[in-house]
């Protein structure tokens, strides 16, 4: 989903940003290739996982 | 980030629950900015079908659940923050919520833990899973002591980390402190 959220910001940059300077494919293809190399890193759950509680905490 | 909260409050508020507020939330709330991808409330385990349902029923889908422990979920329309569910028993959670304070987190009332029992739930994550709680952890607990004058050197401090934690997390404790 945070792959979603940056191919989403792309989306958003090129709705809003002139595209006088280059070609308007050329242009998406530079917007696209910025927001790409800016995607987290894909966390599996099982590495969230790792972080989890593994004996319950008590007060007593 | 506002409908994931919404669809918490909704959820805890039709089933009649006050969660405990814990994880970096709580951190956040006792004064130290910390990142977290995850909101993490603690419950009573006799709470946590009945829970289910309604967050369910809210767009909540479970990813993953310990029966003993916690259950994580995902929200169906935002799907950047999970939900953590942690479960505990009825004294746990009375004694936690004796010296917690009264919470709004957006709507969802909570329950805000005193710093003491958040770093005695820091020394417990770090005791039992060591190299995957230490590199978050550890700075919590140093930072919260700090911002709330707990002195790290006084018996009181040394007896919960002992209880709570183990020699070898107190210890890293007094080396960070003696580097001031």
């Amino acid at each position: 989903m945070k792959h979603l959220a940056i191919r989403e910001n792309a989306d958003y940059h090129l709705s809003r940003f002139p595209k006088t300077a280059h070609s308007s494919a050329d242009y998406e293809k530079f917007i696209r290739t910025c927001f790409s190399v800016l995607r987290p890193p894909k966390v599996t759950l099982a590495e969230r996982l790792k972080k989890s509680p593994k004996i319950r905490f008590k007060l007593d | 980030m506002s409908a994931f909260f919404e669809a918490i409050h909704t959820a805890f508020n039709e089933a009649g629950i006050k969660p405990i507020l814990v994880g970096g939330w709580a951190i956040n709330l006792l004064g130290h900015a910390r990142n977290t991808m995850d909101f993490d409330l603690m419950i009573l385990e006799t709470d946590v079908e009945k829970l289910h349902s309604y967050l369910e029923k809210a767009g909540f889908q479970l990813l993953f659940k310990n029966p003993e422990l916690f259950a994580k979920y995902s929200y169906s329309h935002e799907k950047i923050f999970e939900l953590d569910i942690l479960f505990t028993d009825k004294t746990t959670y009375e004694r936690l919520k004796s010296d917690s304070s009264e919470i709004k987190v957006g709507k969802i009332d909570c329950l805000l833990p005193s710093p003491m029992s958040i770093i005695a739930m820091k020394l417990h994550s770090i005791k039992n899973n060591f190299e995957n709680r230490f590199p978050k952890d550890f700075p919590d607990i140093i930072a919260l002591s700090d911002i709330h004058g707990i002195d790290m050197s006084s018996e009181p401090f040394k007896k919960h980390c002992l209880k709570f934690g183990n020699k070898k997390i107190y210890d890293l404790i007094l080396n960070t402190r003696s580097l001031k």
